[in-house]
Protein backbone atom coordinates (compact mmCIF):
# COMPACT_ATOMS: atom_id res chain seq x y z
CA UNK A 1 0.00 0.00 0.00
CA UNK A 2 1.32 3.43 -0.94
CA UNK A 3 2.02 5.87 1.90
CA UNK A 4 -0.73 8.41 2.49
CA UNK A 5 -0.18 12.01 1.46
CA UNK A 6 -1.21 13.59 4.72
CA UNK A 7 -1.14 17.13 3.28
CA UNK A 8 -4.22 16.20 1.24
CA UNK A 9 -6.39 17.10 4.18
CA UNK A 10 -4.70 20.45 4.79
CA UNK A 11 -6.60 22.79 2.44
CA UNK A 12 -6.12 21.24 -0.99
CA UNK A 13 -8.98 18.93 -0.06
CA UNK A 14 -11.45 21.83 0.09
CA UNK A 15 -10.32 23.03 -3.35
CA UNK A 16 -10.64 19.58 -4.92
CA UNK A 17 -14.01 18.86 -3.33
CA UNK A 18 -15.48 22.18 -4.43
CA UNK A 19 -14.00 21.80 -7.91
CA UNK A 20 -15.55 18.34 -8.40
CA UNK A 21 -18.91 19.11 -6.81
CA UNK A 22 -19.16 22.27 -8.87
CA UNK A 23 -19.32 20.10 -12.01
CA UNK A 24 -22.09 17.80 -10.79
CA UNK A 25 -23.57 16.41 -7.60
CA UNK A 26 -21.91 13.33 -6.15
CA UNK A 27 -22.10 11.09 -3.09
CA UNK A 28 -19.07 10.29 -0.94
CA UNK A 29 -17.85 7.10 -2.60
CA UNK A 30 -18.26 8.62 -6.05
CA UNK A 31 -16.41 11.74 -4.92
CA UNK A 32 -13.49 9.70 -3.51
CA UNK A 33 -13.19 7.93 -6.86
CA UNK A 34 -13.34 11.25 -8.71
CA UNK A 35 -10.60 12.78 -6.50
CA UNK A 36 -8.35 9.79 -7.21
CA UNK A 37 -9.05 10.02 -10.95
CA UNK A 38 -8.53 13.79 -10.99
CA UNK A 39 -5.20 13.53 -9.18
CA UNK A 40 -4.19 10.38 -11.09
CA UNK A 41 -3.98 8.55 -7.74
CA UNK A 42 -1.00 10.70 -6.74
CA UNK A 43 -2.84 11.76 -3.62
CA UNK A 44 -3.71 8.88 -1.28
CA UNK A 45 -6.00 9.57 1.66
CA UNK A 46 -8.33 7.80 4.02
CA UNK A 47 -11.58 8.00 2.09
CA UNK A 48 -13.56 8.31 5.32
CA UNK A 49 -11.87 11.67 5.94
CA UNK A 50 -13.99 13.15 3.16
CA UNK A 51 -17.15 13.05 5.24
CA UNK A 52 -16.15 15.39 8.09
CA UNK A 53 -14.94 17.80 5.40
CA UNK A 54 -18.20 17.52 3.45
CA UNK A 55 -20.24 18.12 6.62
CA UNK A 56 -18.04 21.07 7.56
CA UNK A 57 -18.41 22.65 4.11
CA UNK A 58 -22.16 22.08 4.23
CA UNK A 59 -22.35 23.77 7.63
CA UNK A 60 -20.48 26.75 6.19
CA UNK A 61 -23.12 26.96 3.46
CA UNK A 62 -20.65 26.07 0.71
CA UNK A 63 -22.40 22.78 -0.14
CA UNK A 64 -25.96 21.53 -0.01
CA UNK A 65 -27.04 17.92 0.25
CA UNK A 66 -29.99 15.73 -0.58
CA UNK A 67 -30.82 12.17 0.40
CA UNK A 68 -31.64 9.53 -2.16
CA UNK A 69 -32.05 5.76 -2.01
CA UNK A 70 -30.38 3.93 -4.88
CA UNK A 71 -30.61 0.12 -5.13
CA UNK A 72 -31.85 0.02 -1.55
CA UNK A 73 -28.83 1.95 -0.27
CA UNK A 74 -29.24 5.41 1.24
CA UNK A 75 -26.93 7.97 -0.28
CA UNK A 76 -26.36 11.64 0.41
CA UNK A 77 -25.55 13.66 -2.67
CA UNK A 78 -23.64 16.93 -2.38
CA UNK A 79 -23.22 19.88 -4.72
CA UNK A 80 -21.93 23.43 -4.44
CA UNK A 81 -24.05 26.43 -3.54
CA UNK A 82 -23.56 29.96 -4.87
CA UNK A 83 -21.29 30.67 -1.86
CA UNK A 84 -19.41 27.49 -2.65
CA UNK A 85 -18.81 28.62 -6.22
CA UNK A 86 -17.51 31.99 -4.99
CA UNK A 87 -15.24 30.22 -2.49
CA UNK A 88 -13.96 27.94 -5.25
CA UNK A 89 -13.06 30.94 -7.43
CA UNK A 90 -11.14 32.47 -4.50
CA UNK A 91 -9.31 29.22 -3.75
CA UNK A 92 -8.38 28.68 -7.41
CA UNK A 93 -6.99 32.20 -7.61
CA UNK A 94 -4.99 31.74 -4.40
CA UNK A 95 -3.69 28.38 -5.57
CA UNK A 96 -2.55 29.85 -8.90
CA UNK A 97 -0.75 32.70 -7.16
CA UNK A 98 0.94 30.35 -4.67
CA UNK A 99 1.84 27.90 -7.42
CA UNK A 100 3.31 30.69 -9.59
CA UNK A 101 5.30 31.98 -6.61
CA UNK A 102 6.73 28.53 -5.82
CA UNK A 103 7.55 27.85 -9.48
CA UNK A 104 9.27 31.20 -9.67
CA UNK A 105 11.26 30.42 -6.52
CA UNK A 106 12.32 27.07 -7.95
CA UNK A 107 13.49 28.77 -11.13
CA UNK A 108 11.54 26.46 -13.36
CA UNK A 109 13.65 23.44 -12.35
CA UNK A 110 11.96 20.12 -11.74
CA UNK A 111 12.49 18.78 -8.22
CA UNK A 112 10.15 15.81 -8.57
CA UNK B 1 -12.40 -5.16 11.27
CA UNK B 2 -16.01 -6.29 11.65
CA UNK B 3 -18.83 -4.04 10.51
CA UNK B 4 -20.17 -3.63 14.06
CA UNK B 5 -17.17 -1.48 15.00
CA UNK B 6 -18.89 1.56 13.50
CA UNK B 7 -21.01 1.65 16.68
CA UNK B 8 -17.91 2.44 18.72
CA UNK B 9 -17.03 5.20 16.24
CA UNK B 10 -20.36 6.94 16.95
CA UNK B 11 -19.54 6.84 20.65
CA UNK B 12 -16.03 8.18 20.06
CA UNK B 13 -17.36 11.04 17.94
CA UNK B 14 -19.94 11.94 20.59
CA UNK B 15 -17.32 11.88 23.34
CA UNK B 16 -15.11 14.11 21.19
CA UNK B 17 -17.89 16.72 21.24
CA UNK B 18 -19.41 16.09 17.80
CA UNK B 19 -23.15 16.83 17.75
CA UNK B 20 -25.27 13.64 17.67
CA UNK B 21 -26.87 14.56 14.35
CA UNK B 22 -23.47 14.84 12.66
CA UNK B 23 -21.99 11.79 14.42
CA UNK B 24 -24.86 9.54 13.31
CA UNK B 25 -24.99 10.87 9.77
CA UNK B 26 -21.22 10.64 9.43
CA UNK B 27 -21.20 7.01 10.52
CA UNK B 28 -24.20 6.17 8.30
CA UNK B 29 -22.30 7.56 5.30
CA UNK B 30 -19.13 5.72 6.34
CA UNK B 31 -21.09 2.45 6.53
CA UNK B 32 -22.46 2.96 3.02
CA UNK B 33 -18.99 3.85 1.75
CA UNK B 34 -17.53 0.79 3.48
CA UNK B 35 -20.14 -1.47 1.84
CA UNK B 36 -19.22 -0.04 -1.60
CA UNK B 37 -15.50 -0.59 -0.91
CA UNK B 38 -16.12 -4.21 0.16
CA UNK B 39 -18.06 -4.79 -3.07
CA UNK B 40 -15.21 -3.24 -5.05
CA UNK B 41 -12.60 -5.48 -3.39
CA UNK B 42 -14.81 -8.56 -3.87
CA UNK B 43 -15.17 -7.67 -7.56
CA UNK B 44 -11.36 -7.69 -7.77
CA UNK B 45 -11.48 -11.30 -6.59
CA UNK B 46 -10.46 -10.78 -2.96
CA UNK B 47 -11.95 -13.17 -0.36
CA UNK B 48 -14.56 -11.60 1.95
CA UNK B 49 -12.28 -11.30 5.00
CA UNK B 50 -9.56 -9.58 2.95
CA UNK B 51 -12.11 -7.38 1.19
CA UNK B 52 -13.45 -6.20 4.56
CA UNK B 53 -9.99 -5.60 5.91
CA UNK B 54 -8.92 -3.68 2.79
CA UNK B 55 -12.13 -1.63 2.82
CA UNK B 56 -11.54 -0.62 6.44
CA UNK B 57 -7.95 0.39 5.69
CA UNK B 58 -9.07 2.45 2.68
CA UNK B 59 -11.68 4.18 4.81
CA UNK B 60 -8.98 5.41 7.20
CA UNK B 61 -8.21 5.01 10.88
CA UNK B 62 -10.91 5.91 13.42
CA UNK B 63 -8.46 8.27 15.13
CA UNK B 64 -7.98 10.21 11.88
CA UNK B 65 -11.72 10.40 11.20
CA UNK B 66 -12.45 11.60 14.75
CA UNK B 67 -9.57 14.08 14.52
CA UNK B 68 -10.80 15.43 11.19
CA UNK B 69 -14.33 15.79 12.54
CA UNK B 70 -13.01 17.71 15.55
CA UNK B 71 -11.18 20.12 13.24
CA UNK B 72 -14.57 21.15 11.81
CA UNK B 73 -15.79 23.39 14.63
CA UNK B 74 -19.24 23.64 13.04
CA UNK B 75 -19.75 19.91 13.69
CA UNK B 76 -19.24 20.25 17.44
CA UNK B 77 -22.31 20.48 19.63
CA UNK B 78 -23.16 23.77 21.32
CA UNK B 79 -22.51 22.12 24.67
CA UNK B 80 -19.00 21.12 23.60
CA UNK B 81 -18.27 24.58 22.22
CA UNK B 82 -19.76 26.70 25.01
CA UNK B 83 -20.26 24.40 28.04
CA UNK B 84 -20.61 27.18 30.61
CA UNK B 85 -23.27 29.04 28.63
CA UNK B 86 -25.18 25.94 27.56
CA UNK B 87 -25.05 23.98 30.84
CA UNK B 88 -24.79 26.80 33.36
CA UNK B 89 -26.44 29.96 32.12
CA UNK B 90 -29.05 28.81 29.56
CA UNK B 91 -31.03 26.36 31.77
CA UNK B 92 -31.18 28.82 34.67
CA UNK B 93 -32.28 31.66 32.37
CA UNK B 94 -34.75 29.33 30.64
CA UNK B 95 -36.24 28.41 34.00
CA UNK B 96 -36.65 32.05 35.01
CA UNK B 97 -38.14 32.91 31.62
CA UNK B 98 -40.67 30.05 31.89
CA UNK B 99 -41.66 31.21 35.38
CA UNK B 100 -42.11 34.76 34.12
CA UNK B 101 -44.29 33.53 31.24
CA UNK B 102 -46.43 31.45 33.59
CA UNK B 103 -46.96 34.36 35.96
CA UNK B 104 -47.73 36.70 33.06
CA UNK B 105 -50.31 34.23 31.69
CA UNK B 106 -51.94 33.94 35.14
CA UNK B 107 -52.00 37.69 35.59
CA UNK B 108 -53.63 38.17 32.20
CA UNK B 109 -56.15 35.37 32.79
CA UNK B 110 -57.30 36.45 36.23
CA UNK B 111 -56.52 40.08 36.71
CA UNK B 112 -56.81 41.74 33.31
CA UNK B 113 -60.28 42.93 34.12
CA UNK B 114 -59.55 43.65 37.77
CA UNK B 115 -59.29 41.14 40.62
CA UNK B 116 -61.87 38.33 40.45
CA UNK B 117 -64.54 39.02 43.05
CA UNK B 118 -65.38 35.49 44.12
CA UNK B 119 -63.22 32.91 42.37
CA UNK B 120 -64.67 29.44 42.00
CA UNK B 121 -62.93 26.66 43.99
CA UNK B 122 -61.44 25.18 40.80
CA UNK B 123 -59.87 28.55 39.98
CA UNK B 124 -58.28 28.71 43.44
CA UNK B 125 -57.11 25.08 43.24
CA UNK B 126 -55.87 25.47 39.68
CA UNK B 127 -53.90 28.56 40.61
CA UNK B 128 -52.37 26.83 43.62
CA UNK B 129 -51.44 23.90 41.40
CA UNK B 130 -49.75 26.23 38.92
CA UNK B 131 -47.92 27.86 41.82
CA UNK B 132 -46.58 24.46 42.93
CA UNK B 133 -45.70 23.66 39.35
CA UNK B 134 -43.71 26.86 39.14
CA UNK B 135 -41.92 26.39 42.45
CA UNK B 136 -41.17 22.66 42.22
CA UNK B 137 -42.15 21.33 38.78
CA UNK B 138 -40.39 23.79 36.49
CA UNK B 139 -36.97 23.50 38.22
CA UNK B 140 -37.24 19.69 37.97
CA UNK B 141 -38.30 19.93 34.34
CA UNK B 142 -35.32 22.14 33.44
CA UNK B 143 -32.99 19.93 35.47
CA UNK B 144 -34.31 16.92 33.52
CA UNK B 145 -33.78 18.66 30.19
CA UNK B 146 -30.23 19.58 31.21
CA UNK B 147 -29.49 15.97 32.24
CA UNK B 148 -30.89 14.61 28.98
CA UNK B 149 -28.91 17.13 26.93
CA UNK B 150 -25.61 16.58 28.72
CA UNK B 151 -25.92 12.78 28.56
CA UNK B 152 -26.82 12.78 24.85
CA UNK B 153 -23.84 15.08 24.10
CA UNK B 154 -21.55 13.17 26.48
CA UNK B 155 -20.61 16.42 28.24
CA UNK B 156 -18.24 16.33 31.17
CA UNK B 157 -19.81 15.72 34.58
CA UNK B 158 -18.44 18.96 36.02
CA UNK B 159 -20.49 21.09 33.62
CA UNK B 160 -23.61 18.99 34.13
CA UNK B 161 -23.37 19.12 37.93
CA UNK B 162 -22.63 22.85 37.89
CA UNK B 163 -25.66 23.40 35.66
CA UNK B 164 -27.87 21.30 37.93
CA UNK B 165 -26.91 23.32 41.00
CA UNK B 166 -27.50 26.59 39.15
CA UNK B 167 -30.97 25.40 38.05
CA UNK B 168 -31.72 24.20 41.59
CA UNK B 169 -30.60 27.52 43.09
CA UNK B 170 -32.49 29.63 40.53
CA UNK B 171 -35.62 27.55 41.07
CA UNK B 172 -35.36 27.91 44.84
CA UNK B 173 -34.98 31.70 44.58
CA UNK B 174 -38.26 32.12 42.72
CA UNK B 175 -41.36 32.88 44.79
CA UNK B 176 -45.00 33.07 43.99
CA UNK B 177 -48.13 33.86 45.99
CA UNK B 178 -51.76 34.75 45.39
CA UNK B 179 -54.00 36.68 47.77
CA UNK B 180 -57.62 36.18 46.93
CA UNK B 181 -59.97 39.09 47.38
CA UNK B 182 -62.22 39.01 50.44
CA UNK B 183 -64.45 41.45 52.28
CA UNK B 184 -62.54 44.71 52.34
CA UNK B 185 -59.37 43.31 50.80
CA UNK B 186 -58.15 43.37 47.24
CA UNK B 187 -56.70 40.34 45.53
CA UNK B 188 -53.04 40.32 44.58
CA UNK B 189 -50.64 38.19 42.62
CA UNK B 190 -47.01 38.39 43.55
CA UNK B 191 -44.04 36.68 42.02
CA UNK B 192 -40.35 37.41 42.10
CA UNK B 193 -36.83 36.31 42.58
CA UNK B 194 -35.03 36.73 45.87
CA UNK B 195 -33.94 35.42 49.23
CA UNK B 196 -35.04 36.35 52.72
CA UNK B 197 -34.03 35.03 56.15
CA UNK B 198 -37.60 33.88 56.74
CA UNK B 199 -37.68 31.82 53.58
CA UNK B 200 -34.18 30.38 54.09
CA UNK B 201 -35.24 26.89 55.18
CA UNK B 202 -37.89 26.37 52.52
CA UNK B 203 -35.46 27.77 49.94
CA UNK B 204 -32.83 25.26 51.01
CA UNK B 205 -35.31 22.38 50.85
CA UNK B 206 -36.48 23.33 47.37
CA UNK B 207 -32.89 23.68 46.19
CA UNK B 208 -31.99 20.28 47.66
CA UNK B 209 -35.05 18.53 46.17
CA UNK B 210 -34.17 19.69 42.65
CA UNK B 211 -30.44 19.10 43.01
CA UNK B 212 -30.74 15.63 44.59
CA UNK B 213 -33.38 14.38 42.16
CA UNK B 214 -31.50 15.85 39.17
CA UNK B 215 -28.20 14.34 40.31
CA UNK B 216 -29.82 10.94 40.94
CA UNK B 217 -31.28 10.85 37.42
CA UNK B 218 -27.97 12.08 36.01
CA UNK B 219 -25.89 9.35 37.68
CA UNK B 220 -28.42 6.65 36.76
CA UNK B 221 -28.39 7.67 33.08
CA UNK B 222 -24.63 8.02 33.06
CA UNK B 223 -24.19 4.62 34.66
CA UNK B 224 -26.57 3.03 32.13
CA UNK B 225 -24.67 4.69 29.28
CA UNK B 226 -21.30 3.46 30.60
CA UNK B 227 -22.63 -0.09 30.88
CA UNK B 228 -24.13 0.10 27.41
CA UNK B 229 -20.91 1.34 25.81
CA UNK B 230 -18.55 -1.01 27.67
CA UNK B 231 -20.85 -4.02 27.52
Amino acid sequence: MRPRTTSFTAGVSELLILRLLNEREMYGYELAKAVQALTRRRIQFGEGLLYPLLHGLEQQGLLRSRRATVSGRARIYYRTTASGRRRLATLVERWRQASAAVNSALGGKSYA
Amino acid sequence: MPDSDFGSLVERLLRAGIAPVHARRLVAELETHYASLVEEELARGEPLATARSMARIRLGADDDIVGKACEQSALRSWGARWPLSVCGVAPALGLLATCALLVAALAIAFFAKGPPSAPAPWVRNGTMLLGWLMLYGLPLMWAGMLVRYSISRRLGWRWSVTGLFLVAASGALTNFSVTWPGPGTRGALSAGLGWTMQSGVSLGIRCLVTAVLGLAVYWLMRDRLERHTTG
